[in-house]
């Protein structure tokens, strides 16, 4: 699989990628997979070329909240720049895939030596930034249905798939709510045919009642996703 | 411990609680269910406030019944007597719009049924749930 399937690293040019040519390492995204722990240092820079990674604020009883996913338009273990570079979140694979990794410190020198590079990847960290500000607002303010087919519908958007590698247990943990809330709500969208799911699989079969049921903060998330790349396509035809 | 059900009564055709959940206690069903309550009626209380969640063991015996009502947070604020009031008018809302949506699934049990003596089309289900059976629709 090419590695410009990263949308991240599609936004680079050449001489970009020529500084990390030799450092790459090919792995596969497990699913249920932990790529880094919260509060321990980072060594690592994952750029996803399909699957899904979801972070968590981990609370010290062991419960968490999902605060952002990350899929092929991103990567997982960037920091702006000042040190320590130790997790503020706990990344997991939610759907299975495959990554590009680079070691932080290279990644961090050839970022020094080019300012594309830089700001790419600056850019992509405001949006995850910003993805977390707005689950935030989102777990305070709406109600645990919009929720749930906004987390569907971005996971859907991440691996590009309406089938989604996701348990009930899995949603009640990412939605900070009880096994049984979710296995209403499931019910319900099941009902109303928003959704099928059986043993370990969700999927979506009416993707247009499932986004009108979702919170604004679905298309917040995702408008503010595709801008960078919006911005560099533009910039690329008028050059 | 012991498995606990918790059906939700949403005042149209309800949902089961299928997967069920075992619990230490009784006392331990009632704050799951507090909990339950609240996270699916919350930033949406006015409306879901008269649901109600209709708890039976492992076994199908009914154990206890709580209106979301009863432990509705943004009640807080209000009298006690008030606050019975709200209660009790959101118990007869939700028992009136569920008479109405079984009124409403009967009709459809019964044109279902007769279209089906024509060989005519008819609606065959509602909310996903079959409507061609009149045994089903009388709530048998």
């Amino acid at each position: 699989m090419d590695r410009t399937r990263n949308r991240l690293l599609a936004c680079l040019g050449p001489m970009d990628l020529a500084l990390l040519a030799h450092q790459w390492r090919r792995t596969t995204l497990d699913h249920g997979a932990v790529l880094q722990e919260q509060d321990a240092p980072v060594e690592h820079v994952y750029f996803p070329l399909s699957g899904a990674v979801s972070l968590l604020a981990v609370m010290r009883g062991g419960e968490g909240v999902e605060t952002a996913i990350v899929g092929r338009e991103g990567a997982v273990g960037l920091f702006a720049d000042f040190g320590p570079w130790r997790a503020c979140d706990r990344a997991v694979v939610q759907a299975p895939g495959i990554a590009d990794v680079v070691s932080l410190p290279q990644l961090r020198s050839a970022a020094n030596q080019s300012e594309a590079l830089r700001r790419t990847l600056l850019r992509y960290k405001e949006t995850v930034s910003a993805q977390a500000q707005q689950a935030a607002a989102c777990n305070a303010l709406h109600s645990v249905e919009e929720r749930t087919a906004r987390w569907l519908l971005q996971l859907s958007d991440r691996i590009e798939h309406n089938e989604l590698p996701v348990t009930q247990d899995t949603l009640s943990q990412m939605l900070g709510v009880r096994r049984t809330t979710v296995t209403l709500v499931a019910q319900k969208l099941q009902h109303d045919g928003l959704i099928r799911y059986r043993r370990g699989r969700i999927i979506i079969t009416d993707r247009a009642a499932l986004q009108a049921l979702a919170c604004e903060c679905y298309a917040t998330s995702r408008r503010r996703t595709e801008a960078p790349f919006e911005e560099a396509d533009l910039l690329r035809t008028s050059a | 411990m012991a498995v606990y059900h918790f059906n939700l009564r949403d005042g149209g055709a309800g949902i089961a609680d299928t997967e069920g959940t075992e619990l230490p206690s009784i006392d331990a069903a009632k704050a799951h269910a507090t909990e339950v309550a609240r996270e699916l009626m919350r930033r949406k209380e006015p409306t879901k406030r008269t649901w109600r969640l209709d708890v039976i063991d492992g076994d199908g015996t009914p154990m206890f019944e709580l209106p979301f009502a009863k432990v509705d947070p943004t009640l807080d604020h209000l009298a006690p007597d008030l606050r019975e009031l709200v209660e009790r008018l959101s118990e007869s809302k939700r028992s009136l719009s569920e008479t109405i949506f079984s009124s409403e699934s009967l009709v459809l049990g019964i044109r279902a049924v007769d279209a089906r003596r024509k060989g005519k089309p008819y609606i065959a289900a509602r909310l996903g749930r079959r409507v061609d059976s009149l045994k089903r629709a009388l709530g048998g």
